[in-house]
């Protein structure tokens, strides 16, 4: 971190809504040349309570929050839908920057869902069909000939699968990190209250 | 995730690449993301809940991983300090975009050792040792000049050496499950995950 200008950041210089504030960082990390800016860390917690994560990639955002898809019996969703409360963390390493954020997902519309499915490639479309998403296998082998035979059933357009679509994560916290020297970092907090968001300063 | 194509290799991993033990695989994987040039290949995003089941997420550093687990250092009174002191189980994912892998580990988490804690923050830069005693992790803040006073504040009061904050220390997760991920071409991805089962592991294929 020694070699980059120690930037800061103050709550005058963020934007007074967290979406819009978010826009502008990933904007400089796209900017930046950062390979897969929009791969975030997101965090499920299962009935008994027990977190784990893993990565998406964040497919669209609205004021109203952060969108990814997924198969819906994947681990992941199987937690989402015993708890609907998600987080998500990402991180800029070249920026030094990093956004947490915490909130409440709710389905997807079925049409975001389709109309996000139509946009992916055709191979990503079969590989929907093809694989029950974080179930046991034998083998690749397995995968290849499930593969062979989805793209054998779906030779013009292929449907979305009834059990693939999105989430979007409304947040009800979001977190704005900026490494600092001596480790006295920036960390700006929005919360959201009834009226509109409030911005706090925390400890690094 | 969708392993970007014409970017990077088709690596494949398949059942003859893994070791009995995730965690030498592991570390392997990490020595493979350092030779790659991954910056910070140890940041890691800690998943942890509160007692009513409400995740929160943040990275980092990995510090030490061996048989115990993985191990990383912290201010027991931050919001994952407290989160962990109700809710002692936690989530990690490591993700090495340059070679299409990620790693993530569930487990229960234990405090490190006080011997173990205290030589950590020894081999600390001065800079950072001050900045634990300085910072009361995620309180709030009146100003950035509040954290500027008491960092000069504790500089006069450890001139020389500097102990260890009694609120600052380290955590260890001890695995339970170990998922390897390989992206690969058309979204089929190879993924393996360990379990613990007896004294050894269980080792599947998943559908990715």
């Amino acid at each position: 971190m020694s070699d980059k200008p120690d930037l800061g950041v103050d709550p005058e210089d963020l934007a007074p809504e967290p979406m819009a504030q978010f826009r502008r960082w990933l904007e400089d990390a796209e900017g930046e040349g950062i390979h897969l800016a929009n791969a975030v860390a997101l965090a499920t917690v299962d009935a008994q309570g027990v977190p784990s994560v893993r990565h998406v990639l964040l497919r669209g955002m609205s004021e109203r929050g952060f969108e990814f898809f997924t198969n819906l019996e994947s681990a992941k969703a199987r937690d989402l839908a015993a708890n609907p409360r998600a987080a998500l963390a990402l991180l800029w390493r070249e920026l030094d920057r990093q956004v947490t954020v915490g909130g409440v997902v709710e389905p997807c519309s079925e049409e975001e869902s389709d109309a996000y499915f139509a946009a992916r490639p055709r191979e990503a479309q079969i590989a929907a069909w093809a694989s029950p998403q974080s179930r046991p296998i034998r083998d690749r082998a397995e995968l290849m000939d499930r593969f062979r035979r989805s793209e054998r059933a779906h030779p013009g357009d292929v449907p979305r699968p009834p059990y693939w679509g999105g989430y979007r994560l409304v947040p009800d916290r979001m977190e704005f990190w900026q490494a600092r020297a001596f480790r006295l970092h920036d960390r700006i907090r929005y919360l959201r209250h009834e009226d509109g968001w409030r911005l706090d300063r925390l400890a690094p | 995730m969708r392993a970007p194509t014409g970017f990077h290799e088709d690596r494949p991993l398949d059942r003859e690449d893994l070791l009995d033990d995730p965690i030498e695989l592991f570390r392997r994987w990490l020595a493979d993301a350092e030779t790659a040039g991954v910056p910070l290949p140890n940041a890691m995003a800690v998943a942890t809940a509160d007692q009513d089941g409400r995740p929160s997420v943040r990275h980092v550093l990995l510090r030490g991983v061996d048989q115990h687990g993985f191990e990383f250092f912290t201010n027991y009174g931050s919001r994952k300090g407290r989160e962990l002191g109700s809710n002692p189980h936690a989530g990690l994912v490591f993700l090495w975009k340059e070679l299409d892998r990620q790693v993530h580990v569930t487990g229960p988490v234990v405090r490190s050792s006080e011997a173990g804690s205290d030589a950590y923050f020894a081999t600390r830069p001065r800079d950072a040792q001050l900045g634990a005693w300085a910072s009361r992790q995620s309180e709030v803040l009146s100003g950035r000049e509040q954290l500027e006073e008491r960092l000069t504040e504790v500089a006069a009061r450890f001139p020389a050496e500097v102990p260890r904050p009694p609120h600052w220390g380290g955590f260890v997760v001890a695995a339970v499950t170990v998922e390897f991920w390989q992206g690969r071409r058309h979204r089929l991805h190879d993924r393996f995950r360990y379990a613990r089962e007896g004294d050894g592991w269980r080792i599947e294929r998943l559908s990715p």
